[in-house]
């Protein structure tokens, strides 16, 4: 490596890593704020490292009664609602990807459309509604069983596949299904690693629809809870009330509160990242 | 190929509107449905008579002081137990925060779920769902209800009032003064000072503060005062207490006179402005105003204690915020309430009164059904005036939250139960008085005493807080924007003042504002405010 080259080598590493430290500094400050007393914060302004070690944020708000009911519906709602997103955007995907099948072009308008026009939240409202599913779990998965988004990134992928694994397949005797199990599942974990994640991260951050269609404290996914925490006591009334500023939870367990939410499902992605790229690129260039 | 594209593309177009169509279609005959249900329920109420019925109520309860907390199931909540047996009814109750409680409501409403009490915390949003007809008028169903009638001064009721109808019966009761002038008596007596009682000596004191090294620490790290902006951009958090020496207060409106004064355009706004111009460009105020909103901030700034005068809670010398300036500042400053300073033409107002403007409603579904409406209005009564319930729902579990000492309720120390656990408790406080000493439950008696300093300086408050927008005035958000934009740039020096008459005249021109001063002028006219 000649003299130029490693100066331009150190340029750019020190760029990269000045990006990397604007990028990680906010969350090691959150990350130390929610370790550190109120009090404490106050005092210094920025805390990068606390004096006093404590845990009493994580108490505070792990202590909630209603934290651990939410954690289980969360885990729940990500974990079934991800793989029946999966099952169904590939179901759906599959077919449409098949150049044989009659009015491709007209079903998929009639979804993509969904894509550019929504209802919004009152039609929706009234279609969970009548679907009896308010105040039940089911209510956050359902509705949003199948995003168009992901199933046109999963049809672009299927439609890469070589057709000729196809047809060997069915010289072989394999049926739409054994196909699509045996032959196009495995081929297709990329895509599934991708679109499982998108799934899942959305799931595992949503609150809106919580609000709107659950009534039962006990069913609260975490996002509404510790949003609840994080809000403190935001009453709406705007006259002079001296109740208002009574309620305002400390920083701390402000941070505490967003480590707590982010880790689990920042934790899921080096395990999928090698996937992720793949699908994402392959998803991207045959739309 | 192009052509199929196009005949592809009515194709779904025609299948989602019949789509929609058939929703439309189908919702209508629901309601139709619905609302015939609801007629038919009076007749048999009439068959049965006298046989008193239990009535399901739903109560949409924006009041209460902890909307985050969920409302506990019944079998856990003895406060609802005991509601709901005083008064024979099942009460769904159901909360919501700020941000999702219009969202929520509209889709019940759409939905056509709408609750049978609802609380508004404006008159604004009354006055519209009255008039989308989603609430009823009152008037003949409290007759019914004197006690409720009596509980309330008249001045509560009267901003009840809509187009010669009661719409709603009064809400929470606002407590009047709450934040008023502070100042470091430490700092005053080290530097030989007495406390300002005028604009200009409060501003040599704010210069004083700052750069005669009040602390004696040798450092340069004290400031004059401290204050903030809301949100929407507007000076707040006690800069708003600086207009108010020159009688004047930003985004307010007056009747002064016999006149609408819109106090932006003033020309004693223009004289405000120029003060507080030159309080920011002395450099007295802790260069952090500009990111402070909430009155978190300001409290940090006053546990800190490296600002000597500012304008806060009158709860601040209570024993935990005290052991906070103990903790955070390293020692507590003989923080002194005082008046605020008198203006050139001898205002001296600190705030306004509390005005009453939130208030519970009656959805008209409910009021269909006279029986129902009648046990709603007397659930109303029961809530606000039943002297045994109060302590329940002003202070929570007897024997847990409060305990009767002697026929009086006390409120028992925090620390002797989990808190969190009982913050449901809130969600029935709103029924609390503004003076009932038991529920604040102060500490120090010169709490008591800061708050009638304050409540001495209160301005009348009966025009500003009962104008509600026009839906049709379009430039109504611009235009507030445009005043906010250029007060802030008045007040900072980013535009200079001999560019008011500009500012008044583009607000005319540019921004109608005639259209809003006719508007307004309607709506007081209407209420007897203008003659």
């Amino acid at each position: 490596m000649s003299a130029a080259e490693r100066l331009v080598y150190t340029g750019i590493y020190l760029v990269l890593i000045s990006i990397a430290v604007v990028c990680v500094f906010p969350f090691l400050y959150a990350l130390s704020v929610s370790f550190t007393s109120a009090s404490e914060v106050t005092r210094r302004g920025i805390v990068l490292i606390p004096e006093h070690i404590t845990l009493s944020a994580y108490y505070e708000i792990l202590g909630s009664s209603l934290i651990s009911n939410a954690y289980k519906v969360s885990l729940f709602v990500t974990v079934a609602g991800t793989f029946l997103n999966i099952f169904f955007t590939m179901i759906t995907a599959y077919p449409l990807a098949r150049k044989a099948l009659p009015g491709r072009q007209v079903i998929l308008l009639y979804i993509i459309f969904t894509m550019m026009f929504s209802g919004g939240m009152i039609p929706h409202y009234l279609l969970v509604k009548e679907l009896g599913l308010l105040d039940s779990v089911w209510a956050l998965i359902v509705p949003g069983l199948i995003s168009a988004f992901n199933l046109i990134i999963m049809k672009g992928f299927f439609e890469q596949l070589p057709e000729a694994i196809d047809e060997s397949a069915r010289i072989d005797g394999a049926g739409e299904v054994r196909i699509l199990m045996s032959i196009v599942l495995p081929l297709s974990m990329p895509i599934i690693a991708t679109v499982g994640l998108f799934y899942a991260v959305g799931h595992w951050n949503s609150f809106f629809d919580a609000i709107l269609y659950i009534q039962d404290a006990n069913k609260y996914p975490v996002q509404l809870v510790l949003r609840n925490i994080l809000l403190g006591a935001t009453a709406i009334n705007n006259e002079n009330l001296p109740e208002v500023n009574d309620a305002v939870n400390p920083i701390s367990i402000q941070m505490a509160t967003v480590m707590v939410t982010t880790l689990p499902i920042l934790f899921v992605y080096p395990f999928l990242q090698k996937h992720f790229t793949k699908g994402v690129l392959l998803g991207s260039i045959k739309g | 190929m192009q052509k199929r594209h196009v005949y592809i593309l009515m194709l779904v177009m025609s299948i989602l509107l019949s789509g929609v169509l058939a929703g439309c279609g189908s919702n209508k005959n629901n309601e139709e449905k619905n609302t015939v249900e609801t007629t038919e329920a009076p007749k048999k109420e009439e068959v049965k008579e006298e046989v008193i019925e239990k009535y399901k109520i739903s109560m949409y309860n924006l009041a209460g002081f902890r909307p985050t907390v969920p409302v506990l199931p019944i079998d856990k909540d003895p406060i609802r137990q005991m509601i709901e047996k005083a008064m024979n009814i099942e009460l769904d109750m159901s909360v919501a925060t700020n941000d999702q409680a219009w969202d929520k409501l509209n889709v019940l409403i759409a939905s056509n779920q709408v609750p049978d009490l609802l609380y508004f915390n404006d008159r604004a949003n009354a006055i519209k769902y009255y008039n989308q007809g989603v609430t009823a008028d009152l008037d003949e169903l409290l007759k019914h209800t004197p006690d409720l009638m009596g509980n309330f001064d008249p001045s509560r009721w009267e901003p009840m009032k809509y187009n010669g109808k009661t719409i709603g019966t009064p809400g929470v009761e606002g407590v009047g003064g709450i934040n008023g002038w502070w100042i470091n008596n430490d700092w005053l007596k080290k530097l030989n000072l007495k406390a300002p009682t005028t604009p200009e000596e409060l501003l040599n004191v704010m210069k004083a503060f700052t750069f005669n090294d009040p602390d004696g620490n040798g450092k340069n790290d004290t400031y004059g005062f401290v204050g903030g902006l809301t949100k929407d951009g507007v000076l707040g958090l006690g800069m708003d207490k600086l207009f108010l020496m020159f009688g004047v207060k930003p985004n307010y409106v007056d009747v002064e006179d016999g006149k609408l004064v819109i106090h932006n355009i003033d020309p004693r706004m223009k004289e405000a402005l120029t003060f507080v111009n030159s309080v920011i460009s002395a450099n007295v105020m802790d260069p952090d105003w500009v990111t402070m909103n909430v009155g978190l901030q300001l409290d940090e700034k006053m546990y800190k204690g490296k600002v000597g005068i500012m304008v806060n809670d009158w709860r601040r010398l209570e024993p935990e915020h005290v052991k906070k300036m103990q903790e955070i500042g390293g020692s507590v400053p003989d923080w002194t309430a005082i008046p605020p300073m008198k203006g050139p033409r001898g205002d001296q107002i600190l705030d306004l009164k509390p005005f009453q403007s939130s208030q519970w409603a009656i959805s008209k579904n409910a009021a269909k059904d006279p029986a129902k409406a009648k046990r709603i209005i007397e659930l109303l009564q029961y809530l606000y005036t039943d002297k045994e319930a109060y302590p329940y729902l002003a202070y929570g579990v007897k024997g847990v939250t409060w305990t009767d000492e002697g026929g009086q309720a006390k409120l028992t120390p925090k620390t002797s139960y989990d808190e969190k656990e009982y913050d449901w408790k809130y969600h029935y406080a709103f029924v609390r008085r503004g003076n009932d000493a038991a529920y604040f439950n102060f500490q120090n008696p010169k709490t008591a005493e800061t708050h009638a300093l304050n409540l001495k300086y209160l301005k009348d408050n009966n025009v500003n807080p009962r104008l509600v927008p026009d839906p049709s005035d379009t430039l109504a958000v611009d235009r507030e924007k445009y005043m906010n934009e250029m007060n802030l740039k008045f007040a900072t020096g980013k535009e200079s003042l001999s560019k008011w008459d500009d500012y008044v005249q583009t607000l005319q021109d540019k921004f109608k504002l005639n259209v809003l001063i006719d508007n307004y002028t309607a709506q007081l006219k209407n209420d007897g405010i203008l003659k």
